[in-house]
């Protein structure tokens, strides 16, 4: 009852997870030769902070190496920070990690993690006693949840493990995470190498336990299409550094010329590139499309308001714009900014 | 149970050798046997036919030694499937998990025990064997129970110090084999042998198990090695306790691998 009426304080609070400048140096051996080895540190994350409420889905976004694993790790009582502090439903992930266990439902892998050997239904048993989950209630939530992700109509319940599809795996997976009914899910790339109906079937399961359970979800992925899709705030990691942290639509407004004009042209000179540039444009490289014309890219805040000057120019030096198009920015272009060394400086980001 | 039969049922290999295995291993340890020496000379030295003697030592071996495979070797097949992270973030006691494992083989035992002790026995002795059959079995459980402590922490110290690794625990079971006494009887042995089997405690229930189906037990003697044998296993038990704690706070600050 104290720890109903402790979750309940906390999701009228709103925060599931909080993590406060959390930091992790791992130490590596480098070989030199046969028998000696030197150890050298690398920093995996760098003071990390981030909050999940309950409801919201936040997504942990960054490139390869940047802490997401690490920070999901420390989050799901896996790993121990070298500092900083984080917590989940009020429990200290150090000193009390056997509560944090109790409220929360980890996916880490999708193609692994389970026993080959077992079914679907038999796996979820094993790992449902394992979480202390009685025998009657099990059974019954696993029928709701093999229901839920959709194995049953995939036959999944009673095929082995082993002869399961990528597909199958995940939902699997998914089940695990929910055999609790944890209020708190870390998801680490749940959708990974996933075919669309199967990645979209994910999607929309993790959206509807946020929106409909009011669970807190914290949802890693390289896939910046659906990232927006799925979260409600996104959190940027490079590094080790959170770089930057809003919804999809506050980080678009944050990367300077948000905007892109497109010209297709039908030739091109060296002459019009530096006009454009000696009027303070932002213009890339010119490329060449599959039909021959030369596309021009120009960054811009307000591109419509440059468009009369750009054709003017284009027009002076004899050159036709066969298409011209307003493109909106994308989760890629924010994630490119900020992750990427021209986009760290021109952020000034560490 | 799942596991544990899921393997054995599922994989009609498996159960087949899993039956044949004591009479493999002891065929094997007969012919090599009979090349080098006389089964006359065995049976007065020890007291015993060869076969009886070589099943049941197969028997013994493959009763306890999977037992302690199970904890050994689980760690290491956890995280090569990826199952491990699962594990440690369940609000189970990784020791306590660990240790139900083998709880399961303890059943699948008793069923070795019936194809290939009873037999064997019965063939050799008649209905005296039946009774000889029951105690081995039985002593059996208690050998790989008391064991399990040691086994633990012999495993899980050498995880935490040198990574979890199969190379070790190939190196060591051997050597466990030795000096439990399973093939070459305790009161044969050499004093220094003697000694560091005097710490092991299946070798004290295998010591009973060797005699009563040699014919040179007696009451007094099974009480006393029976109850060393249990004491040395809950002496081992802190130990065994500290192992588990320290791998899995060496685990927590590596990270579990996933």
């Amino acid at each position: 009852m104290a720890r109903g009426v402790l979750i309940w304080g906390w999701q009228v609070l709103g925060e599931a997870v909080v993590a406060k400048d959390l930091t992790k140096r791992f130490a590596t051996k480098k070989r030199m030769g046969l028998f000696r080895s030197y150890s050298e540190y690398v920093d995996a994350i760098r003071g990390v902070s981030l909050k999940v409420k309950y409801g919201e889905v936040v997504g942990l976004l960054g490139p390869n190496g940047a802490g997401k694993t690490t920070t999901i790790k420390i989050l799901s009582t896996l790993l121990l920070p070298d500092s900083g502090s984080a917590s989940v439903c009020g429990f200290d992930v150090v000193r009390e990690a056997r509560k944090v266990r109790r409220n929360i439902g980890i996916m880490l892998s999708v193609e692994k993690g389970f026993y080959g050997r077992l079914t679907g239904r038999e796996n979820l048993l094993y790992f449902g006693a394992l979480y202390g989950i009685g025998r009657t209630e099990l059974e019954r939530r696993i029928r709701y949840l093999l229901d839920l992700v959709g194995l049953n109509e995939l036959g999944g319940s009673d095929r082995l493990y082993e002869e399961f599809s990528l597909g199958m795996r995940a939902r699997l997976a998914l089940a695990r995470a929910l055999l609790k009914d944890p209020p708190v899910l870390l998801l680490d790339e749940p959708t990974l190498g996933l075919d669309p109906p199967s990645a979209r079937r994910i999607r929309g399961l993790v959206r509807e336990l946020a929106i409909k359970e009011g669970k807190a979800i914290l949802y890693t992925s390289h896939n910046m299409f659906e990232v927006e899709l799925v979260c409600d705030r996104i959190v940027l990691i490079n590094k080790g550094v959170v770089v930057a942290e809003g919804t999809p639509e506050e980080l678009k407004s944050k990367i300077p010329n948000v905007r892109t004009l497109e010209l297709h042209l039908r030739s091109f000179s060296e002459d019009l590139l530096s006009e454009i540039r000696g009027y303070g444009l932002d213009v890339q490289e010119p490329t060449q499309s599959s039909d021959g014309l030369y596309v021009l890219r120009i960054l811009a805040r307000k591109p419509e308001e440059i468009v009369d000057d750009v054709l003017r120019l284009t027009a002076s030096r004899g050159i036709d714009v066969v298409k011209l198009r307003i493109e909106e920015p994308t989760l890629e272009d924010v994630f490119v900014y900020f992750t990427t060394t021209e986009g760290v400086e021109r952020s000034g980001a560490q | 149970m799942l596991l544990v039969y899921s393997d054995l049922f599922r994989r009609k290999s498996l159960l087949v050798m899993f039956v044949a295995w004591p009479y493999l291993t002891t065929a094997f340890m007969l012919i090599f046997g009979y090349a080098v020496g006389s089964p006359r000379v065995f049976t007065e030295r020890v007291g015993v036919d060869p076969i009886q003697f070589m099943i049941v030592g197969s028997y013994l071996l493959f009763s306890i030694m999977t037992i302690v495979d199970d904890i050994m070797w689980r760690p290491i097949y956890d995280e090569q499937l990826g199952t491990l992270p699962y594990i440690v973030s369940s609000p189970t006691r990784l020791i306590t998990h660990y240790l139900s494992m083998p709880v399961p083989r303890f059943v699948a035992s008793t069923v070795l025990g019936a194809t290939a002790v009873f037999p064997v026995m019965v063939f050799s002795r008649g209905l005296e064997g039946l009774l000889v059959g029951l105690a081995v079995v039985l002593l059996s459980l208690i050998s790989a129970t008391v064991f399990t402590p040691l086994a633990t922490a012999i495993g899980l110290s050498l995880y935490t110090l040198g990574g979890e690794s199969w190379r070790a625990i190939n190196v060591i079971r051997p050597l466990l084999l030795i000096v439990t006494g399973i093939y070459y009887p305790r009161w044969l042995m050499q004093w220094p042998l003697y000694l560091v089997s005097s710490l092991m405690p299946p070798a004290h229930c295998v010591e009973v198990i060797q005699r009563i189906v040699v014919g040179l037990a007696e009451t007094y003697t099974i009480l006393v090695s029976l109850t060393l044998a249990v004491l040395l296993g809950v002496l081992y038990s802190p130990a065994m306790a500290r192992s588990a704690t320290a791998w899995e706070k060496k685990k927590l600050r590596v990270g579990v691998k996933t």
